[in-house]
């Protein structure tokens, strides 16, 4: 078990405590930049942000419950090649596992790269965030922020119950609230964040720099593997429900057509999904341009044509190339304009098929993607045990 | 402009007519969008049939050409000609077969008919998207690499530096001549073995075109078809080969002995050692591994004695690295180790003997001087012989060895003659296989010689009071007989080598389920493999006897000449291309790409296939999920247009339908099952 260093927290808001962490970091002579959630100007959600000037940190926020992208690609977009010095990024555990798959895909690095993750309570999807600033009486910044965290603390909006927002459903189901493999973790769950917070390193790099910042290490992080024992087993329970939903809600591809319905083929659950990397998605490419005298052959089968086509082959093909990549992040229900469970069918897909190879996306960035590799002998029961 | 398609439906006779109304198959063609003509014909592959195209496309101004007939491994090639006499590029024809998927597997003439149809639609969709390719010429390099110096290798060597091409012959072994070196008398004309061996296995050596090299192995190879770069690790022999005279005075004083594994066991040999006087190189070699000297021990005692200064201790392995243009493998096989079958008693009990080890006890120069005799050095009374040891047996190996029969009925002729008629020798056969020219008759010769045959497969041999006792049902007789004999010959299996998937590995090529090298085809291509420029020679392929392994070996050598001497080779043009506009450089398709065809481009960030090791396998263009990756001729909106027309609906609904498991309500399905999955 490695030693855990507190962060004290200054005015009861732990977000400060975060900020004046990323300042110390940022001083040192190697680090280059600060990669992390930030406040806009005016009220909104947190965007991801490149930071080289200290004095812009003041709006750094990673305990937004906006969560508007998955960095993941971002962070891929600033490592994919060489970078003058190391980059520190804040990434949410979702994020951080998106950004492992990506780094086996060749779509980034985590040479030169420092990763702080913070424990996460999940966030809201962009409607709920907006209800959420609404019933917290419209504070400035990171304010609501600290708000939030006392209050998810103590058990609010994981239910619509009262009428008040409730975290994104991807969020609730999430098994992975804490970061992994990440070089330093903020540790909230378990703590009085309006006293102090955790800071546990998770790797070599991490140990290194929080003796280099001189923070005193304590034996261990009180309270915290029980609370997150808790919150597992809770997402976990409401994950599984989900699953049984959705299973039963697309279990023929009539059901499925039916769920899918409502799908405008707008792409945005591809554009927002962190995963999702190729330059240009094969449904943009002439592949999927048809001839006028098809699309008449289509309709004379049967009468009449739903268009725009190809709506369930375009989300076959995405579970097809990216479920076992999915890290469940929910971005792609979040975008989506005719609010389709797109995250529920996506997880639910991507359990079973990341399970059929034993594999989790974003568990290790030193695992191949299943499909890349050759297994002289495997799924012996399709095969029937020949080679 | 809509392309102007002409639809072949052939009659194969009765073969596809008997069962597809194929006028109503052209009728229906007609129909197809694109389609300007459409014909039926009882041979389309005959000159008739092929004019009839030709003609079409020159009189019709026809842009794409069908041929619906039978498997395009058959006759793609003859079409693809016919077009291009008529100035139409080959590879806008599209072939498609409705005779083994269609009429020789559908009982009812409609169903038949009506499927035959939807293949046709597929094809006349898909060859819409056909794009005009050109075939590309690569060099040959004219030298040949030859695997393996057994009879097989040396037979390949001779025939290709006799027509003029220069060989690289590397073999493993200290020494070349294979199996063959071991044997003593050749079935069925009971010439010497090395009598017949020896002059090829002098004449490698002495040909200026073959460079041989002995305790030398391939390490790896890299290239494709006519640019092979092969790299062979030359082992230490500690012996100078320019300096050694072969006079053989190290090998008698040196101190250490181990038992000979050309002698398989039968004899032992020293340290410093070499098979026998008539090896090829006849120059001895040091055994590191049993070596005093090398072991770190003080001996050096060959040095001393050796003449003319060719120790060196300090011998190093060396790397060479060679180019070639084609390769023949002819790695041979091991002997089955009879072990296993615990019941014959093998390696319990004295007289009880592999084939192999039987040959060496009968050679004039093995180590008893070629007198058959037991353990004891008396000379037996019996000899039973055991066939189809490891052979035709599921626990073992389910394929027949071929060559125990003959090399049986070798022993039996053999044991008669040296040890005199009152010699009793029992044959113990499943079947006796004696198909080769010439071997019936000897069958014939040694059954008259009084030789006994019990068909039947012995359950076990036991010692009883020093006489070893075999049990086994004479299923002809259908009772069990017990026989005392003095030796039991086992007939073990050919098997293949022990190292064959690494091998196997090395030179890109496939095993096939008895793991013997495949062949490209078990009849029309039984030298050839997958990997163009790889060819098999002898029992690296499948048992064999001597004159079917030189056979084997000869065709093997032709088909390597024939790419050498014609010095270029066409390279096919449906393989992969790698669009970089689209490629997001993942990587994923190069750790996919059995053939190390696609390298990475770092300053561009992309994927790009080389387009001379690229077999066009589909593996990368089967991953890729932008479609960056496609294979030529084969591009994701050729085979999306070839599903959607296979899925139309016909006209006239079939008279059976067949029922889903899952029936899909047209209203929800959003017309996307016609689009493919």
């Amino acid at each position: 078990m490695p030693s855990v260093a507190r962060l004290p927290v200054e005015n009861g808001n732990p977000v400060r405590a975060m900020q004046e962490l990323l300042r110390r970091l940022l001083a040192e002579d190697d680090i280059v930049g600060v990669f992390a959630p930030r406040q806009p100007p005016a009220k909104g959600a947190v965007m991801p942000s490149l930071i080289t000037d200290p004095e812009a940190l003041a709006s750094v926020d990673p305990a937004s419950p906006s969560f508007p992208v998955n960095a993941a690609q971002q962070v891929a977009r600033l490592t994919r090649g060489d970078l003058d010095g190391k980059l520190i990024a804040v990434l949410r555990p979702c994020e951080l596992r998106a950004f492992t798959e990506l780094v086996k895909l060749n779509q980034g690095s985590l040479q030169n790269l420092i990763i702080v993750g913070a424990d996460c309570h999940g966030a809201f999807d962009n409607d709920g965030f907006r209800a959420f600033m609404e019933s917290n009486g419209g504070k400035p910044g990171i304010d609501n922020s600290a708000d939030f965290l006392r209050r998810v603390s103590a058990g609010e909006f994981t239910a619509a119950a009262n009428g008040g927002p409730a975290l994104a459903r991807a969020c609730r189901a999430c098994e992975h609230p804490a970061p992994e493999h990440a070089d330093l973790t903020i540790g909230l769950f378990g703590q009085d964040t309006s006293r102090d917070v955790l800071l546990i390193p998770g790797t070599a790099q991490g140990e290194a720099l929080v003796s280099r910042l001189g923070l005193a290490t304590s034996g261990s992080g009180a309270g915290r593997d029980e609370a997150l024992t808790r919150i597992r087993a809770e997402r976990t329970a409401y994950r599984d429900a989900m699953f049984e939903e959705t299973r039963a809600a697309t279990a023929t591809p009539a059901k499925l057509a039916e769920y899918l319905a409502a799908c405008v083929g707008c792409y945005n659950c591809r554009a927002a999904c962190p995963v999702c990397y190729c330059r240009e998605c094969v449904f943009l490419t002439d592949v999927f341009a048809h001839e006028p005298w098809q699309y008449l052959g289509w309709a004379r089968q049967k009468g009449a044509l739903r268009m725009p086509t190809d709506t369930l082959f375009f989300h076959l093909t995405r579970m097809a190339h990216m479920s076992l990549s999915c890290v469940g992040c929910g971005q792609c229900s979040n975008a989506c304009p005719n609010d389709i469970g797109v995250m529920e069918l996506f997880r639910t897909v991507a359990a079973r098929t990341q399970s059929a190879f034993d594999y989790e996306a974003g568990r290790n960035p030193d695992e191949k993607p299943p499909l890349t590799v050759f297994h002289q002998k495997e799924f012996a029961e399709v095969t029937g045990g020949h080679d | 402009m809509a392309n102007r398609i002409g639809v072949y439906v052939c009659h194969c006779g009765t073969n596809i007519a008997g069962k597809v109304d194929v006028a109503e198959v052209a009728r229906f063609a007609r129909g197809l969008r694109g389609v300007a003509v459409a014909r039926d014909y009882k041979f389309m592959c005959s000159d008739p049939g092929q004019e009839m195209i030709i003609r079409d496309i020159r009189e019709l101004g026809l842009n794409r050409v069908v041929v619906a007939s039978c498997s395009p491994r058959l006759h793609e090639k003859t079409f693809q000609n016919a077009c291009l006499r008529a100035g139409l590029n080959p590879f806008l024809f599209q072939m498609t077969c409705i005779r083994e998927h269609c009429s020789w597997v559908t009982a009812d003439g409609l169903e038949a008919t009506d499927k035959a149809k939807h293949i046709v639609a597929a094809a006349v969709a898909r060859v819409n998207y056909h794009e005009a390719l050109y075939s590309r010429v690569e060099k040959v390099h004219p030298d040949v690499l030859v695997v393996g110096a057994g009879i097989a290798g040396m037979q390949v060597a001779l025939d290709i530096s006799r027509a003029g091409h220069n060989v690289h012959l590397v073999e493993r072994g200290p020494s070349i001549g294979g199996h063959m070196a071991q044997f003593d008398k050749t079935f069925p004309t009971l010439d010497c073995a090395a009598c017949i061996s020896t002059p090829k296995m002098v004449a490698v050596s002495q040909e200026p075109r073959i460079n041989l090299m002995t305790y030398a192995e391939v390490v790896d190879i890299k290239g494709f078809v006519g640019n092979y770069t092969a790299t062979v690790r030359v082992k230490p022999r500690y012996v100078d080969m320019r300096r050694c005279t072969g006079c053989g005075l190290c090998m008698e004083k040196c101190p250490t002995k181990v038992p000979s594994e050309f002698e398989a066991g039968m004899g032992e040999r020293r340290a410093i050692y070499r098979n026998s006087p008539q090896s090829v190189p006849n120059k001895p070699v040091i055994d590191a591994a049993h070596c005093r000297q090398l072991g770190g021990k003080k001996c050096g005692v060959c040095a001393k004695l050796c003449p003319s200064g060719a120790i060196d201790f300090e011998q190093k392995e060396q790397l060479v690295s060679m180019d070639v243009g084609t390769i023949v493998l002819a790695t041979g096989f091991d002997v089955f180790d009879p072990t296993p079958l615990g019941q014959y008693g093998f390696g319990r009990y004295d007289n009880v003997l592999t084939g192999l080890q039987f040959e060496r006890l009968n050679n004039a120069v093995g180590p008893t001087d070629g007198k058959i005799q037991m353990k004891n050095g008396e000379k037996p009374g019996s000899v039973g012989i055991i066939h189809c040891v490891g052979s035709r047996d599921t626990n073992h190996h389910p394929y027949c060895s071929r060559v125990c029969c003959m090399y049986a009925l070798k022993y039996d002729h053999l044991i008669k003659d040296k040890l005199g008629h009152d010699t009793q020798v029992y044959n113990f056969y499943i079947d006796m296989r004696c198909f080769g020219k010439g071997y019936e008759e000897f069958y014939r010769r040694v059954q008259e010689e009084g030789v006994h045959f019990i068909r039947g497969r012995p359950a076990e041999v036991t010692d009883e009071d020093g006489h070893l006792v075999i049990t086994c049902e004479d299923t002809l007789l259908g009772r069990i007989v017990r026989v005392p004999v003095d030796m039991v010959i086992l007939c073990t299996a050919m098997t293949p080598r022990a190292d064959a998937a690494e091998v196997a590995r090395t030179f890109g090529i496939s095993q096939g389920l008895d793991r013997f090298f495949l062949e490209e085809h078990p009849k029309l291509g039984p030298v050839s493999t997958a990997t163009d420029g790889i060819f098999l020679a002898g029992t690296c392929q499948g048992p064999k006897d001597i004159p079917d392994a030189v056979a084997h070996a000869s065709g093997a050598a032709c088909q390597a000449l024939s790419l050498a001497a014609r010095g270029e080779v066409t390279i096919s043009p449906t393989i992969s291309h790698i669009d970089p506009d689209i490629c997001s450089g993942c990587k994923s398709c190069i750790d996919l790409c059995a053939y190390s065809a696609i390298e990475f481009d770092e300053r561009r960030r992309v994927a790009v296939v080389n387009e001379a090791m690229c077999k066009g396998c589909g593996s990368c263009a089967g991953h890729c999920p932008s479609g960056a990756a496609q294979i030529r001729h084969f591009s994701e909106r050729s085979i999306f247009t070839e599903l959607s027309g296979m899925l139309a609906g016909l006209p006239h609904p079939p008279a059976a339908t067949v029922a889903m498991a899952h029936p899909i309500p047209a209203a929800e399905t959003h017309g996307q099952t016609a689009q493919g999955a």
